[in-house]
């Protein structure tokens, strides 16, 4: 065993959790390595003073009860109000006694009333249907919203609904310049948001998603680049791009480094 | 109070307190871990029925912290594992250097947060490697590879004088930076 794989299984072992022999090896090695010894010395020492730092976090006094009240409302989100209902007889006694009001419109007045009501009902649907039919699609998607939403719904994608097409019935499509083989599983309905998404592994290694935007649809502006890979950065895990191509936007996450952006690079494409 | 109320009552006051320090150590703000800890029993009191195994619920509880932080990515912008690497010198570490919490945080701010939460996580010594693993969805090797290099990280920061570049943030890895990297233009 090597002074850095002795330092590392020490440092880290836990009783029941590490396997004994290679810690059996570590202090084997420990036993005639000065120098290992010296450093895990220091390390240990640190590590008996960072760790009580670490949880030596005040917590604020009130913090619990305020919880409690907080799940409580949440619990009781319809408070039962006391309804005071007035006693038999004094209210009834004490109302003053009124006739019966006349009513004001005569027969034909009412039916006028009505029809003209009806008829302007009748306009009122027919502009909306034409309305409905020829109104302009306008944009209503943020990317980063979607992006945003998609990882942190944990990317369970048997959680979404199966996507077939976007609202002005166009099937997403993969982009072409990037490799799609590895999305094997179909697209996914995020809810709330006009966007596909695949989900999948790459090489069982890590795991993947790419998500599909109609680029009319985009309404807070679109990424510069026009090929995949783009500019790969990282959101929270992911290794993140997104990158406009036809009439799609396309954001691809990863959960692996940024050099498996190139792997994926589609053969003839030229580099971003 | 129904059985449901009552196990919700009875997690808050039990890791109410480890929650709020956990979700402090994240976002290194004392307004945002409550709001945090307060997000997180919100949330499972509203998706109570996705817990199948009620022994299982402080790591369900973090996981859901953890879930609610990355999805608004609180805290300043940090380094990128690469940049990580890189400011590790193999001068060993000063142990009877000074430092306090302040200066941890500062040092844990800086962290990327796949190395960050396992880091915090061990020094709780509230889950076993495994439980990390599983709250972070990665194999147990890749929590122990990246607590060695957080640790070994932190004690650099912590024992030296500042490194060069400790701070360039030379690697984008907040949202903010990621977006600005894709040059999102108006369309």
């Amino acid at each position: 065993m090597n002074c850095l794989t002795a330092r590392q299984t020490l440092e880290l072992y836990r009783p029941g959790e590490s396997e004994t022999a290679e810690r059996d090896a570590a202090v084997r090695h420990l036993e005639d390595c000065a120098t290992c010894q010296d450093e895990v010395r220091r390390h240990e020492a640190l590590d008996l003073r960072i760790g009580p730092l670490c949880r030596d976090v005040p917590v604020p006094g009130d913090l619990r009860a305020r919880l409690l009240e907080c799940l409580a409302i949440g619990t009781d989100a319809v408070p039962e109000i006391p309804v005071e209902l007035p006693e038999t007889g004094t209210q009834l006694a004490s109302a003053p006694v009124t006739r019966p009001v006349a009513p004001t419109t005569t027969r034909w007045g009412r039916r006028r009333v009505l029809s003209i009501g009806l008829g302007s009902a009748a306009l009122l649907a027919a502009g909306l249907s034409v309305w409905f039919v020829v109104r302009p699609t306008r944009p209503s998607v943020n990317v980063e919203e979607v992006v945003q939403s998609v990882l942190a719904e944990g990317v369970l994608p048997a959680q979404f609904p199966e996507f077939t097409k976007f609202s002005d019935s166009v099937p997403p499509q993969l982009p072409a310049t990037m490799d799609s083989s590895w999305l094997v599983e179909p697209p996914r309905q995020l809810p709330g948001h006009e966007a596909a998404v695949y989900v999948s592994s790459l090489r069982k290694k890590f795991q993947g998603l790419l998500i599909v935007i109609p680029r009319r649809a985009v309404k807070d502006g679109l990424p510069s680049a026009t090929k995949f890979p783009g500019q790969p950065e990282y959101i929270g895990l992911y290794c993140t791009t997104a990158w406009v191509e036809g009439d799609f936007v396309y954001v691809c996450c990863l959960s692996g480094l940024k050099d498996e952006f190139q792997r994926l690079q589609r053969a003839g494409s030229p580099p971003a | 109070m129904d059985h449901r109320a009552r196990t919700l009552v009875d997690l808050v006051e039990r890791y109410y307190a480890l929650l709020y320090r956990y979700a402090f150590r994240l976002t290194g703000s004392r307004a945002d871990a409550e709001d945090l800890t307060q997000q997180a029993f919100l949330t499972a009191q509203a998706k109570w029925d996705q817990l199948r195994d009620e022994t299982k619920a402080k790591s369900w509880l973090f996981t859901i912290t953890r879930n609610l932080y990355l999805k608004d990515l609180r805290g300043p912008p940090c380094l990128t594992s690469s940049t990580l690497d890189e400011l590790v010198s193999s001068s060993p570490p000063d142990s009877s250097a000074e430092f306090d919490g302040e200066q941890l945080q500062n040092v844990l701010n800086d962290l990327p947060e796949e190395f960050r939460s396992p880091v915090i996580m061990f020094y709780f010594e509230e889950f076993s490697y495994r439980e990390i693993a599983e709250q972070m969805e990665v194999p147990v090797g890749t929590i122990m590879s990246r607590l060695s290099r957080a640790k070994a990280y932190l004690r650099q920061r912590l024992t030296a004088s500042e490194p060069a570049g400790a701070r360039g943030r030379s690697g984008a890895y907040s949202r903010e930076t990621a977006w600005a990297a894709w040059n999102v233009r108006p369309e």
